[in-house]
């Protein structure tokens, strides 16, 4: 108490007893930041906090239920990546088979002209694997083409994964001879309950679109077209800490759930 | 099989609880229904899980993904205060507690309440060891700044001081200070 302290010299000790406590306060810590500490308001109000937490006792907690409760299936622990991981992989192929339909299109047809009929060919096998009735009124769920206000009646609800499957076949099951829909709009166009399906007209041939697989198919809302990912499943350091999204590798302790939006907090 | 079973839950259940009522802050139903399948989880491993401090950061591992991924809580936050506090935590620990997120508090309660080595802490994060030391030490500040806070809140006096629960760390440190300066000096 009589020593002469500068100010610079208790931030100095301030700040290396600080440092200590953060550090894990094991072992003793520099006996001059002792000293500080011992009559430092907010030293003492740090160890206080923390001598607050030795006389917390786990052991009281009763023990927790057991009865009724099964093992976790192995699915529920990965399911959202499940679910990221799905839904790409669907994109994946779906793009392959535009690719692998552009190859094929001159042996199959001979001529580059006929890409569409081809595509469709490739895709409509690829997506008649998926859909068990491959008539024209089997595609989402049973929507009828072309009766305005259809009702879905016994359509179930479309997961984005069906969703996706069911509009790349599109093309083939909706009308089995050459008119291929732009692939754009197929995946963009998910049906929802009401709506009418009517297919396009005949015979605009179409870009090939990008293989490149995009993140948003991930979405899992029926209406899977949509906008950007929460913060906290895009994959990105969106705070910058070093920690991504809710779920991987290195999970951000900010994100609450896959939903969260907000990286930061 | 059934006693080993029954052995199990008794040596590491209450503990795994009280780890996931402090996690969960004293969500009830979330630190049962994470204890429950962390428990239920284990059965399959029980041969495997002989040691008890490996077995005890394996069990917490298990049950903090599904206390970080619980959203509200269902309890009111005076029910939640009232469940910890039968744990000893005291308002301005849950204070300083309810200032982490989910993950850093696991961090938090395995490092500096439990004590687990920090070959366990990784183990029950799920990650390496320089992430899990920057998770704790990132944990420890926000919770002094919250509790110390809280008691900045309260007038400091000497008696709020000596009234603290028998603070081992502040004892040690004025030890320290006293041997310092020749015993010159005493807070009390």
């Amino acid at each position: 108490m009589s020593r002469d302290r500068s100010p610079r010299n208790d931030d100095d000790l301030h700040a290396r007893f600080t440092a200590w406590l953060y550090g894990g306060p094991d072992g003793d810590p520099p006996r001059d930041a002792a000293v500080h500490a011992a009559h430092c308001l907010r030293c003492r109000a740090a160890m206080t906090a923390l001598d607050h937490l030795l006389v917390i006792d786990l052991g009281r907690a009763p023990l927790p239920p057991s009865r009724g409760i099964a093992p976790r299936r192995v699915g529920a622990l990965v399911r959202p990546r499940l679910l990221a991981a799905t839904a790409a992989s669907v994109v994946v192929v779906a793009s392959m088979g535009w690719i692998g339909a552009g190859l094929l299109a001159p042996g199959l047809f001979g001529g580059a002209t006929e890409t569409p009929s081809t595509d469709q060919g490739v895709l409509g096998g690829f997506g008649a694997g998926g859909s068990a009735t491959p008539g024209p009124e089997a595609s989402f769920g049973g929507v009828t083409s072309g009766s305005g206000g259809a009702t879905p009646a016994t359509t179930p609800a479309v997961s984005a994964d069906e969703a996706v499957d069911s509009a790349t076949a599109a093309p083939a099951t909706a009308q089995p001879i050459p008119p291929t829909p732009p692939p754009s709009v197929a995946k963009s166009s998910v049906p929802t309950a009401g709506q009418s399906r009517t297919p396009a007209p005949i015979a605009t041939p179409t870009p090939m679109p990008s293989p490149t697989p995009t993140p948003v198919a991930a979405s899992p809302s029926p209406s899977a077209s949509s906008g950007p990912l929460p913060e906290c499943a895009d994959l990105i350091d969106n705070d910058g800490d070093g920690a991504i999204d809710f779920a991987g590798v290195n999970p951000d302790p900010e994100c609450t759930s896959a939903l969260d939006d907000d990286e930061a907090d | 099989m059934a006693l080993l079973r029954a052995a199990f839950r008794d040596l590491h259940g209450p503990r795994l609880h009280g780890f996931c009522l402090l996690v969960a802050l004293g969500d009830r139903p979330a630190a049962a229904a994470a204890a429950a399948h962390a428990m239920a989880d284990a059965t399959p491993h029980l041969a495997e899980l002989r040691h008890p401090e490996r077995a005890a950061a394996w069990l917490r591992a298990s049950a903090v993904p599904d206390l970080a991924r619980r959203g509200r809580p269902d309890d009111p936050e005076t029910v939640r205060r009232t469940t910890l506090g039968t744990l000893g935590v005291t308002d301005i620990a849950f204070d300083g507690l309810a200032a982490l997120a989910p993950r850093e508090r696991s961090a938090f309660v395995a490092a500096a309440i439990e004590r687990l080595a920090p070959i366990d802490v990784e183990a029950v994060l799920r990650a390496d060891a320089a992430d899990a030391r920057r998770l704790v030490m990132r944990a420890r500040q926000r919770y002094l700044a919250a509790a110390a806070a809280r008691i900045a809140r309260e007038p400091l006096t000497e008696a709020a001081v000596t009234d603290a629960p028998p603070g081992a760390l502040t004892e040690r440190v004025e030890t320290l200070a006293e041997q310092a300066l020749g015993g010159a000096w005493s807070s009390r």
